[in-house]
C-alpha cells in the first residue's frame, strides 16, 4: 500500500550555545491511508513535539534539526511556509489537548470553524460557508447548530468545544488527523462520546489518524499499531496486539503494570521507580536503564543507545538484551 | 446592562463629590481671595465687606451647604475675578479647546503605537522592536514640557516650519500634540507589544495556524482582539495622568484651554472656577472610564455577561 505519510529518522531539538540539544530522536514511522497510529508515553517524552513537527509548528526555539517528513512522498522538512500553510487543515488537520483555550475566547465558535473552510477556500460565499459550519456542526453532534454557531466559546462546555475543534479540524476532508491527548482535559463521562466523535467522523472521511495518548484503554480501542516513546525515542513498536498483550520493552511493561484493572483494584498501583531524565541529562546508553527493573538489564545498557529492531515482523523493541537474544 | 450603568452613574456621582469636597475645603485652608482680588492698600473694613459678600464669614460646613444646593439648582457660582460670568461659562469656553488638544495627542500616540506595534509583530523582526522601544523609552525619559521647549526652538524659533505659541493657527496644535503624543507612545507600545506576544503563544493561535491560516490574520483578527483588551483598561486608567500632564502642556505651549484657567484660578484664588474646573476633569475622567467598560464589552463576549 502507498504510505501516505512518512516520517523518517525524526530529530527534534534546539541550539544552546553551540551545543544541539534534541528533544526527539530517530522517531520513524509510517502511515497508510486511513490506518491508525497510537503513540503513548508519559508527558515530556516527546509526542507532541513530534505531532507539532509533522505541522510545521513547532514553538521556537525548537526545531526540526534532522530527518525528514514526507506527505505522499513530498518533502515537508525546510518546505516554504505558503506551501505548509497549504497542507495545514487541508490535507493535515490537528486536534489539540485543552478544548477550553484552543478556541479564540473573542471569535464566535460558527465563525472559527467556518476559518477552516475560507483559509483554504477563500472565496466561498457566506452562506455556503454558513450552511456547511452548521452541517459540520450536525455531524459532530452539536443540537441546534444554527443558534449554537453564534455562541462565543465560553458558552459552550468543554466537550462542546471539543466537538467543534474536532468539526473544524475535519472541515476539509485531511487525509491525516493529528490528535494530540484529545480527551486528556474533559470529564470522565465526556472523553466517551468525543472518542466517538472522533471515531465517527473518520469513519465517514477515511482520514488516517495520529493519535497521542496515555490513556491506554483509548489505545486498545482505537489504535491499529502503537508506537511507545520513553525520552524523544520510539522505544517499542507494533500492533496493538503486539504490544499489549506481548509487551517486550522492559518500559512498555511496567507502563501496563501501571494500569489499574478490574484484577488489580484494591492493591497498591504500580509505579515505575525513579523519573524520565531530562533533554539535558540524558545518559549515553539505554535512557531507560536507570529505571529499568528487567532481570535482563547488563553493563551493556549503560553503554550505546539501542535502535529499535524487530522482534518479529512488524514487532520491535529498542532494547539492547533483547535485540542480543534476537541475533543469537 | 441597565443596573451595570445605574451602578456606574452612581459611582460616577460619588466620585465627583469627593473631587468637588477636596477641592472645595482644600481651596478653604488656602485662605480668603479677598488679598487678591482687592488692590493692596484696601482696608481691613473693605476685606471684611468682600468676605461676607462671598459667604466667607460664616462656617466652612455651612458654605459648603450652601454651594452643593447651588450645584443642584444647576449654579455652579459666578467667578469671583469676572464677577457676573457663570465659572462653568468659563469652564465651558475652555473645554473644547483643550479637548482638542488632548484628542489629537491621543490619536498621534495611539497611531504610532499601535503603528509601531503592528509591523513589529508582523514582520516578527527583533531589531525592529528594540529600535522601536529604545527610540521611544529615550523620548520618554525627556519631560515632556522640556521636549515642549525643544520642539518650539527647533521647529518654530529655528526653522520657523510652525506657530510657536498658543491657538492661532490650525496647525498650533501639532507641536503641543506632538509632545503629548510621543510622551505616551512607548506606554502603548510597550503594553501592547506585550500584550501580543502573549497573546501570540496561546493554544488558540496555534490552532489557528494548524487551520492553514496565514500570518496577517493571526495577527490582525485573533491576537489583536484579545491583546487590545488591557491596553483599553490601561488607557482609562492612563487618562487621569493624561489630564494632568495636559495642564503642563497647556502651560508650555500657551495653549488657552481648561489646564491654564485652573491654574490661573488657582493662583486667584477663584474658588467657584477651580471647583467648576475639577467637576468637569473628574465627569470627564469617569466618563471615558465608563466608555471604555462599555468598548470593552463589545470587544470581549466574556464581560458582557458580568
Amino acid at each position: 500500500m502507498a504510505q501516505l505519510l512518512e516520517v523518517e529518522n525524526l530529530r527534534v531539538g534546539y541550539t544552546e550555545g553551540d551545543r544541539e540539544i534534541a528533544v526527539v530522536e530517530d522517531v520513524s514511522f509510517t502511515l497508510a491511508e486511513g490506518e491508525s497510529l497510537c503513540i503513548v508515553g508519559e508527558s515530556g517524552s516527546g509526542k507532541s513535539v513530534t505531532a507539532l513537527a509533522v505541522l510545521g509548528l513547532l514553538p521556537r526555539p525548537l526545531e526540526v534539526i534532522g530527518g525528514s517528513i514526507r506527505l505522499r512522498g513530498r518533502e515537508l522538512r525546510g518546505a516554504p511556509e505558503k506551501e505548509l500553510r497549504a497542507i495545514r487543515g487541508k490535507d493535515v488537520a490537528m486536534v489539540f489537548q485543552d478544548p477550553m483555550s484552543s478556541l479564540n475566547p473573542v471569535r464566535r465558535v460558527g465563525d472559527q470553524i467556518g476559518r477552516a473552510i475560507l483559509a483554504h477556500r477563500p472565496r466561498t460565499p457566506r452562506a455556503q460557508v454558513r450552511a456547511q459550519v452548521e452541517e459540520i456542526l450536525v455531524r459532530v453532534g452539536i443540537a441546534e447548530p444554527r443558534e449554537r454557531m453564534r455562541s462565543y466559546p465560553h458558552e459552550w462546555s468543554g466537550g462542546m468545544r471539543q466537538r467543534a475543534v474536532i468539526g473544524m479540524a475535519m472541515a476539509n476532508d485531511p487525509a491525516v488527523l493529528l490528535a494530540d491527548e484529545p480527551t486528556t482535559a474533559l470529564d470522565v463521562t465526556v472523553q466517551a462520546q468525543v472518542v466517538q466523535v472522533l471515531a465517527d467522523q473518520r469513519a465517514a472521511t477515511g482520514a488516517a489518524m495520529v493519535m497521542i495518548t496515555h490513556d491506554l484503554g483509548l489505545v486498545a480501542q482505537i489504535a491499529d499499531r502503537v508506537a511507545v516513546m520513553y525520552a524523544g525515542r520510539f522505544v517499542e513498536t507494533g500492533t496493538v496486539w503486539d504490544v499489549f498483550d506481548d509487551p517486550r520493552h522492559p518500559y512498555t511493561r511496567g507502563l501496563l503494570d501501571s494500569l489499574l484493572t478490574a484484577q488489580n483494584l484494591g492493591a497498591r498501583a504500580y509505579a515505575i521507580p525513579g523519573s524520565p531524565p531530562s533533554v539535558h541529562g540524558r545518559p549515553d546508553g539505554c535512557p531507560f536503564a536507570p529505571r529499568c527493573g528487567s532481570p535482563l538489564r547488563t553493563d551493556a545498557c549503560a553503554e550505546g543507545r539501542p535502535t529499535l529492531e524487530l522482534l518479529t515482523p512488524g514487532h520491535a523493541a529498542a532494547c539492547t538484551p533483547l535485540t542480543a537474544m534476537v541475533d543469537a | 446592562m441597565t443596573r451595570f450603568v445605574g451602578r456606574r452613574l452612581l459611582q460616577a456621582l460619588v466620585t465627583i463629590f469627593a473631587v468637588v469636597l477636596i477641592a472645595f475645603v482644600f481651596g478653604r485652608l488656602a485662605g480668603s481671595p479677598a488679598a487678591q482680588l482687592l488692590p493692596e492698600n484696601a482696608t481691613q473694613e473693605q476685606r471684611d465687606a468682600l468676605n461676607a459678600e462671598l459667604g466667607f464669614d460664616r462656617p466652612v460646613i455651612v458654605q459648603f451647604g450652601d454651594y452643593l444646593g447651588g450645584l443642584l439648582r444647576g449654579d455652579f457660582q459666578n467667578s469671583y475675578r469676572e464677577t457676573g460670568t457663570s465659572s462653568m461659562a468659563l469652564v465651558a469656553e475652555r473645554l473644547p479647546v483643550s479637548l482638542h488638544l488632548g484628542l489629537v495627542g491621543l490619536a498621534f500616540a495611539l497611531v504610532l503605537a499601535f503603528g509601531a506595534v503592528l509591523i513589529v509583530q508582523y514582520t516578527g523582526s527583533r531589531i525592529l522592536r528594540s529600535t522601536v522601544l529604545s527610540v521611544g523609552s529615550v523620548r520618554a525619559s525627556i519631560p515632556d514640557f522640556f521636549f515642549g521647549l525643544l520642539l518650539v526652538l527647533t521647529l518654530s524659533v529655528h526653522l520657523g516650519w510652525l506657530p510657536s505659541l498658543g491657538n492661532s493657527a490650525p496647525l498650533s496644535v501639532l507641536m503641543p500634540a506632538l509632545t503629548i503624543g510621543t510622551g505616551q507612545f512607548v506606554v502603548y507600545t510597550r503594553l501592547l507589544d506585550n500584550s501580543m506576544s502573549l497573546e501570540g503563544a496561546s493554544d488558540y493561535v496555534r490552532t489557528a495556524r494548524a487551520r492553514g491560516e496565514g500570518r496577517a490574520f493571526i495577527v490582525f483578527r485573533e491576537v489583536l482582539p484579545n491583546a487590545i483588551l488591557p491596553v483599553l483598561t490601561l488607557a482609562g486608567i492612563n487618562l487621569g495622568a493624561f489630564l494632568g500632564g495636559l495642564v503642563l502642556i497647556e502651560n508650555v505651549f500657551a495653549w488657552p484651554g481648561l489646564g491654564q484657567l485652573i491654574v490661573g484660578s488657582v493662583y486667584a484664588r477663584d474658588f467657584p472656577v477651580v471647583q467648576s474646573g475639577m467637576i468637569v476633569v473628574a465627569a470627564l475622567f469617569v466618563a471615558a472610564n465608563l466608555l471604555v467598560d462599555l468598548v470593552q464589552g463589545v470587544l470581549d463576549p466574556r464581560v458582557r455577561l458580568a
